[in-house]
């Protein structure tokens, strides 16, 4: 069983879909990090970074309790653990392929998206913080979008890196981008999007739970 | 992860709001950026630190990628206005990385002789193309 302590954010949403493709045994934890949640000394204790998503796997390494943070760290361990969406350690082409879009997605459109829906959202416009940004969250759907013209998924099956990039991608309109600007993404985008368990993760609201 | 999505973007972001603004940025962006930026480098060190008062290495017992993956930022400290002296567990890691052979040899490259002649050919070639 999976104590899952978590937001409905970008990053939060990524274990949602995982456990939900996976179908695995998982109980939610709301954080809300509208009240600072995060930084409560139990869930530092899980974190020290004081961000969501964090993990407890009860049936861990050894039958022990197991905890993890950051979200690309838990999708792998996800992946190892149930044996999907990242293919084994033995096949080092295409799991390493599948991390590179991964890592990708960790380093480039996680934060700089975040960085654009920061300047574009907020209440005191910085012109250049939203140009700065915007500018580089384009050149990345632009990444994507070339990608994407040769690719069904980020690499090979559906796999982490589609779930780690999609739910960023699915704000697209928080970074002024129309999907129609990139055709070959919107195919990608409208392919992962009708995935049932994606259409639960990207539903749950935590709020009322709050 | 912690590096990839964390320290590397965000001290990123806080280096190219103290070091590679366009003269035409304004003031108030100047301001905004560095503050928003520079309060997170500080921030993250302040959680190494705290890892590194328990472990002696990010991953625990043994020098890992972890280490190696943040190592090249901090050692950037001093662009960043970062006093290691504030976070003495972070101090004592970097100083224990930084006297590795494997690490000194990695981050002499390029090595000062090599940056010395590439300055030298871009000169040459400048005034090639000028003259």
């Amino acid at each position: 069983m999976i104590d899952l302590y978590n937001w409905h954010t970008s990053n939060g949403r990524k274990l949602f879909i995982m456990l939900e493709d996976l179908g695995a045994d998982y109980t939610t934890h709301v954080v809300n990090i509208g009240k600072d949640d995060q930084f409560t000394p139990e869930f530092l204790a899980i974190n020290p970074n004081g961000k969501i998503p964090a993990m407890i796997d009860r049936d861990g390494p050894g039958g022990e309790a197991f905890a993890l943070f950051e979200s690309g760290a838990m999708l792998m361990y996800l992946a190892d653990k149930h044996g999907r969406f990242l293919p084994p350690v033995e096949d080092v082409r295409n799991r390493y392929l599948t991390i590179q879009w991964l890592m990708f997605q960790m380093g480039g459109i996680g934060p700089m998206f975040g960085q654009a829906h920061h300047f574009r959202r907020a209440s005191t416009k910085i012109e250049y913080g939203i140009e700065r940004y915007t500018k580089e969250a384009r050149r990345l759907w632009g990444v994507l979008d070339g990608h994407l013209a040769d690719n069904a998924y980020m690499h090979g099956d559906y796999s982490i890196a589609d779930m780690a990039i999609f739910p960023w991608t699915a704000r697209y309109e928080w970074q002024g981008v129309a999907l129609e600007e990139f055709p070959n993404a919107k195919r990608w985008f409208d392919s992962v999007e009708s995935r049932p368990a994606v259409a639960k993760a990207m539903g749950i609201n935590l709020a009322d739970a709050a | 992860m912690w590096q990839m999505g964390g320290v590397g973007p965000m001290f990123g972001q806080a280096f190219h709001f103290l070091h590679q603004l366009p003269d035409a940025a304004p003031p108030e962006a100047v301001a905004y950026g560095r503050d928003r930026y520079g309060g997170e480098v500080r921030r993250l060190c302040a959680v190494a630190d705290t890892r590194l008062a328990d472990v002696p290495f990010l991953a625990g017992d043994e020098y890992s990628v972890a280490d190696i993956a943040v190592f090249p930022w901090i050692a950037l400290h001093d662009w960043f206005g970062v006093d290691l002296a504030e976070t003495p567990h972070l101090g004592r890691w970097y100083d224990t990385i930084r006297a590795r052979p494997a690490v000194r040899r990695g981050m002499d490259v390029p090595s000062r002789e090599q940056l010395a002649q590439h300055a030298h050919t871009q000169t040459q070639t400048r005034e090639g193309t000028t003259g």
